[in-house]
């Protein structure tokens, strides 16, 4: 049962053996399995219930639909750009599908270095099985990569360096020209994007699960150190403009501005929270509840795998807008096994052209110029696997401020990437390469790559990205180095469990989605099982 | 149309912003032999959908963004010794002023810059998303 937030006209109250709050791949999946083995379970949904029909390429909208703060949301500097899903679903709604499983390496790093039991490749296995099962992971055919993935791939093959095509949470799925990043207008079970929208929370709806959206958790509530349920405030979703036939201006206030109502609350008493918020929101909601924390490291950690915007401008037409906007990838200056700390991946990147816009330099008619490329852009991103990290505290408001500055290695590492990524695309054929700096560097060979190491990366000069934020509320053995244990149960309160990517005890250095869900399946199982013993 | 978010003062320094921004004065300035096309703020598409954006967004960053409008508006004098507001500089002065904020030393500056220029890129290019050299006239020379 779907409860709308902004439907609601009182005070509400449930009284459940488990709270979720947030519905991505940490929460829907955690919904999932507490509520089929019998739980009663709550879930709270910041965001909206989307109808993946009413998706539609206005970008404007899909931001204030789809993101946290309409995607403007930044590092405390204004120098990071950060995308976090906001809705049913969360940021599986909006990415782009990569499903990759927990490398090896990276697990066993987080079983020696931080004590985290049963946490083997081959423990995290029946897991990462049951979700890859769940969410139709398939390996993307030959047929399906698109002219974009095809480039990059050659310049990949030409350059001597490995990559490959990826796995994808997806069913058939029709060409709908760049819908992919805003949501999927054919998502439903087994067709098209198979987010947890259409997938786990379904499943968990139909097992007893009862959903509110719409609905933001202000508190949670801890007596003698242990949990006792969630406070939360059910929000207003709309702004109301008036009606204006000719535009498609009516958009949704989707950031939780409630300037026209009276505001409403539900009270959740329970047993258990599982905190699925995301990195950002979970922190936040840890420091505004003040729940305890010996070691003091709630919010801190915080990794963003930062990622930086290389284009290539061709003399054919890419048409890179059109089919599935990520298949391949390039892992050579990955390796886990002997670089744990650092490396990045190069994956194809493009978008609606108001989102190619603002990844382009400068401004005026050189920009204007560029833009007339853009059926011929084809465009990576170099995503980091960062070593820096940050953190997220909060403002008297009670808003998150996330603080994160690269450090000099992974600078040296991104400035590598960029030109890794330039001779790439030079390397299949692109005559031209953009960086988004605020002013347009003339990239045309590679003899002009030197440039990027004498601009070096510079806050507010570069645009640089970030989708997968992490790290916040960390796993591990010891409470003075970590937030939550090998099974996500807070080291302080009893009762309330983390599930989402803030668990992370350092960078995963990957897309997160498959991890996060794993982890979630794995500490939701345990959960259960104790629960019935 | 009445816009929700922005006051007609703010909407005229919006609509010059865009126009530098995207290039739109060089289009009119080729197009308009005798000077720029002005445009009517609410009548302007690009306009309107930035306001219906700006007016979804958490209040604290919709006075950032009317914070830095105005800081811009009223500048010139202090980054390009030009005593007049932004609105009312020539062609050539806008750019000059522009680039200085692109370009600055303080990364607060250039943070706003990328602010204004990216929120104005979203509403034109969204407005217009259709392609931009859809029109022969725009239409780039080999495709």
């Amino acid at each position: 049962m779907t409860i709308q937030g902004h439907d609601v006209r009182q005070d509400l109250r449930e009284t459940v053996d488990v709270c979720v709050i947030g519905s991505g791949a940490g929460g829907a999946v955690a919904a999932k399995e507490l509520a089929q083995a019998g739980l009663s379970v709550v879930v709270l949904e910041a965001g909206a219930d989307h109808n993946p029909t009413t998706f539609s390429p206005h970008t404007p909208e899909m931001l204030l639909r789809l993101f946290w703060d309409g995607g403007m949301r930044t590092t405390h500097d204004g120098s990071v750009l950060i995308s976090q899903g906001r809705g049913v679903g969360g940021s599986t709604v909006h990415n782009l599908c990569y499903a990759v499983r927990t490398p090896d390496a990276i697990l066993e790093r987080w079983e020696t270095e931080f004590g985290i039991q049963e946490l083997s490749p081959i423990d995290l296995s029946p897991s990462l099985d049951r979700v890859e099962a769940t969410l139709a992971v398939k390996q993307i055919r030959e047929a399906q990569v698109n002219k974009l993935n095809r480039i990059i791939r050659q310049g990949c093959q030409a350059m001597g360096w490995r990559g490959i095509i990826q796995r994808h949470n997806r069913g058939p799925c029709p060409d709908c020209s760049a819908g992919c990043l805003f949501g999927c207008p054919t998502s439903q079970p087994g067709i098209g994007k198979q987010s947890m929208a259409v997938t786990y929370m379904p499943q968990a709806l139909e097992a007893g699960a009862r959903l509110y959206t719409d609905c933001l958790a202000e508190t949670i509530d801890v007596e003698n150190g242990c949990v006792v349920g969630v406070t939360a405030r059910l929000l207003s979703s709309k702004i109301r403009l008036p009606r204006q036939a000719d535009t498609k201006t009516e958009y949704p206030n989707n950031s939780g501005n409630n300037r026209r109502r009276e505001v409403y609350r539900l009270t959740v008493r329970s047993k258990a929270v599982i905190l699925a918020a995301g990195a950002i929101n979970s922190p936040q909601l840890w420091l505004n509840s003040r729940l305890p924390d010996p070691g003091k490291q709630a919010g801190r950690n915080l990794h963003l795998h930062p990622a930086v915007f290389v284009g290539g401008i061709f003399d054919e037409e890419v048409d890179a807008y059109q089919g599935i906007p990520q298949s391949f990838y390039v892992d050579h200056f990955l390796d886990l096994a002997r670089n744990p700390d650092s490396g990045y991946l190069l994956m194809p990147a493009f978008g609606p052209m108001a989102l190619v816009a603002v990844s382009m330099p400068s401004f005026g008619r050189e920009h204007r110029d560029l833009m007339r490329s853009y059926r011929g852009i084809a465009a990576l991103l170099v995503l980091l696997h960062d070593r820096s990290s940050g953190r997220v505290t909060v403002n008297r408001q009670g808003g998150p401020v996330i603080r994160y500055r690269l450090g000099r290695a992974d600078r040296a590492s991104l400035i590598e990437g960029l030109i890794h990524g330039a001779q790439l695309l030079f390397a299949a054929g692109a005559r031209e390469v953009t960086l988004p700096y605020t002013r347009r560097i003339v990239i045309k060979r590679e003899n002009d790559l030197e440039v990027i190491r004498q601009r070096g990366i510079v806050e507010n000069d570069i645009l640089i990205a970030s989708s997968h934020p992490q790290g916040t509320l960390r796993m591990g053995s010891d409470p003075r180095r970590t937030v939550v244990d090998s099974y996500g149960e807070a080291h302080a309160v009893k009762g309330l469990f983390v599930v989402d990517a803030s668990l992370f005890p350092n960078s995963i250095g990957i897309p997160p989605m498959l991890t996060i869900a794993a982890m979630a399946d794995r500490i939701a199982g345990r959960l259960a099982a104790n629960w019935q013993a | 149309m009445t816009l929700k978010f922005f006051s007609p003062t703010e909407t005229e320094i919006l609509t010059v912003l865009i126009e530098h921004m995207v290039g739109l004065d060089v289009l009119y300035a080729s197009k308009q032999p005798h000077g720029r096309e002005v445009s009517t703020p609410d009548d302007s598409p690009t306009v309107t959908c930035i306001d219906a954006f700006v007016a979804g967004l958490p209040l604290n960053l919709q006075a950032q963004l009317r914070r830095g409008l105005r800081l811009f508006q009223w500048c010139p004098i202090l980054f390009i010794g030009k005593p007049r507001p932004f609105t009312q500089l020539s062609p050539h002065d806008a750019e000059t002023y522009i680039r200085s904020w692109a370009e600055s030393r303080f990364g607060l500056r250039r943070r706003l810059f990328r602010g204004l220029r990216d929120v104005t890129f979203l509403g034109y290019y969204n407005q217009s998303a259709a392609g931009i050299y859809q029109t022969s006239a725009d239409k780039p020379e080999g495709r």
